[in-house]
């Protein structure tokens, strides 16, 4: 166990969590498809500088909720409040709140036509009107803060999957994102890219970014959270500190999900 | 007859085939891409709307097209010449089908891709614009090609409303000369000396587009 994860729970750290500025608010926000309900009245803030992974069983809802923070899909019921500002279905500005609110997708979802540089200056030149020289210079610091500069001339397709999902990585941090959002980063990647993958994020995390992270590497969120978000059946049913989270789980069902995790890491 | 005063006599009208074929296309390829791109994205009304419109010129014959547009606009006050009635007529017919595959060129990119656009803080123009239709056109250049070919065989039928195009020649001089069977296989092969190097032109695009990806810069 990491000492780092102790020490964030104690009580100290949760009055200052208090009075560090919300980067996003989530309150009693239910979704529907159809009549089938994905998210049920969940709440949730997320201050700046914090790292909560959220993880729970396939169908529990946490890749609908973090999709919900960039509007990739809308809320029918509930406030979410991004950076201060509350998103509402068509609402305008919307283009601005995504581009301070990094994603990282499961799919990677490079664009397969565009170089790899190309990829990372595409937003920066259409969205934030910026010169080819200069996002070019932004697009390269950032491919080298993911160790992939070398690869900047190339296509995606010529890249293994640890390198494109650090190339996505590198294209949303373009954009100087005040928030991260991770859509289970690794789990389309071969096992031996992951690490990679994670140490990137790891690094990231220690640079102070605000990232929510949907993922099932259990060693990353004892490593990295401040807090672990527990979801199944479209509700959060528990949020706690890795250490408390691990340990002490409260809730059966959370007890169960992390049994079957160790079962399967086994 | 000889075989090259026959070819000769036929390609008296290239002229006017090459101009239809070359206005149809101008009319072609911005409606197909108009048309394929707000059928793939509109929704209730507006869809109906806009695939009525396809298909009127989809499913109509394009002689029936041809002699309605030529031989009724005028009784409305509309006055077109032959070849501006021919090449809007097969050129949007053609179009028509060209919008499907657009449509389907749309509809088989995968939605990740416009998610990570938009996730990016691009407008859905720009997604559209730099992401989607850069990816689609590639897909879409073997149809396209075929289309085309469509469209210079099509351009056959302006000589049913007077212009003097390839075939028109060849029923023309058939006529002088009462030696059809030579003469229709000259224009036989005055058409598929025009088509076959646009399959090679073809060819040689989805070559170079399957070897960089569709791969462009913005």
């Amino acid at each position: 166990m990491k000492s780092g994860a102790a020490e964030r729970n104690t009580g100290g750290s949760e009055l200052q969590r208090m009075a560090t500025p919300v980067a996003v608010l989530i309150e009693g926000v239910s979704k529907w498809y159809g009549t089938f309900q994905v998210l049920r009245d969940v709440t949730l803030d997320v201050r700046v500088r914090e790292r909560i992974v959220v993880c729970g069983p396939s169908g529990s809802g946490k890749s609908t909720l973090i999709r919900c923070i960039n509007q990739l899909e809308t809320h029918q019921k509930g406030r979410i409040v991004v950076n201060g500002t509350e998103l509402r279905p068509g609402m305008r500005g919307l283009e601005e709140v995504r581009r301070d609110v990094g994603m990282v997708f499961q799919q990677f979802n490079l664009f397969p036509h565009l170089a790899v540089i190309d990829n990372c200056t595409l937003a920066l030149i259409r969205a934030r009107k910026m010169a080819r020289d200069a996002a070019e210079k932004i697009a390269m610091e950032n491919l080298e803060r993911v160790r992939i500069p070398e690869q900047a001339r190339k296509y995606p397709a010529q890249l293994s999957g640890g390198q494109q999902q650090r190339v996505a990585i590198a294209r949303a941090l373009c954009m100087k994102p005040k928030i991260m959002l991770f859509d289970e980063p690794t789990s389309a990647l071969d096992p031996e890219m992951v690490k990679e993958v994670l140490d990137v994020m790891t690094s990231l995390a220690n640079e102070g970014m605000t990232m929510i992270c949907v993922t099932h590497e259990m060693g990353f969120a004892r490593e990295v959270a401040d807090r672990v978000v527990f979801m199944d059946g479209g509700e959060v049913i528990e949020q706690a500190s890795p250490a408390q989270f691990f340990r002490h789980p409260e809730h059966a069902r959370t007890k169960k999900f992390l049994s079957q995790l160790f079962i399967n890491s086994r | 007859m000889s075989f090259l005063e026959i070819m000769h006599g036929i390609y008296q009208g290239f002229g006017v085939t090459a101009v239809v074929t070359i206005l149809g296309v101008l009319y072609a390829i911005p409606f197909a891409l108009l048309a394929g791109v707000l059928q793939h994205y509109s929704i209730g009304i507006y869809r109906l709307g806009i695939t009525a419109v396809i298909e009127f010129w989809r499913s109509s014959p394009a002689i029936v097209l041809l002699y309605a547009f030529y031989y009724s606009l005028p009784a409305f006050g509309v006055y077109l010449s032959g070849i501006a009635v021919g090449a809007m007529v097969l050129g949007l017919n053609i179009g028509g089908y060209g919008s499907q595959s657009v449509r389907a060129a749309l509809q088989a990119l995968d939605r990740g891709q416009c998610q990570a656009g938009l996730a990016l803080g691009l407008s859905r123009f720009d997604v559209l614009r730099f992401i989607e239709l850069p990816q689609a056109i590639a897909a879409m250049i073997p149809t396209f090609i075929n289309q085309a070919i469509q469209l210079i065989k099509g351009t056959s039928l302006v000589s049913l409303i007077t212009l003097a195009d390839m075939t028109f020649h060849a029923k023309l001089i058939s006529e002088r000369s009462y030696n059809p069977v030579g003469i229709y296989s000259g224009l036989l092969l005055a058409y598929l000396m025009i088509c076959y190097p646009v399959t090679i032109l073809g060819r040689h695009l989805e070559r170079s587009a399957r070897k960089d990806g569709g791969a462009r810069e913005f």
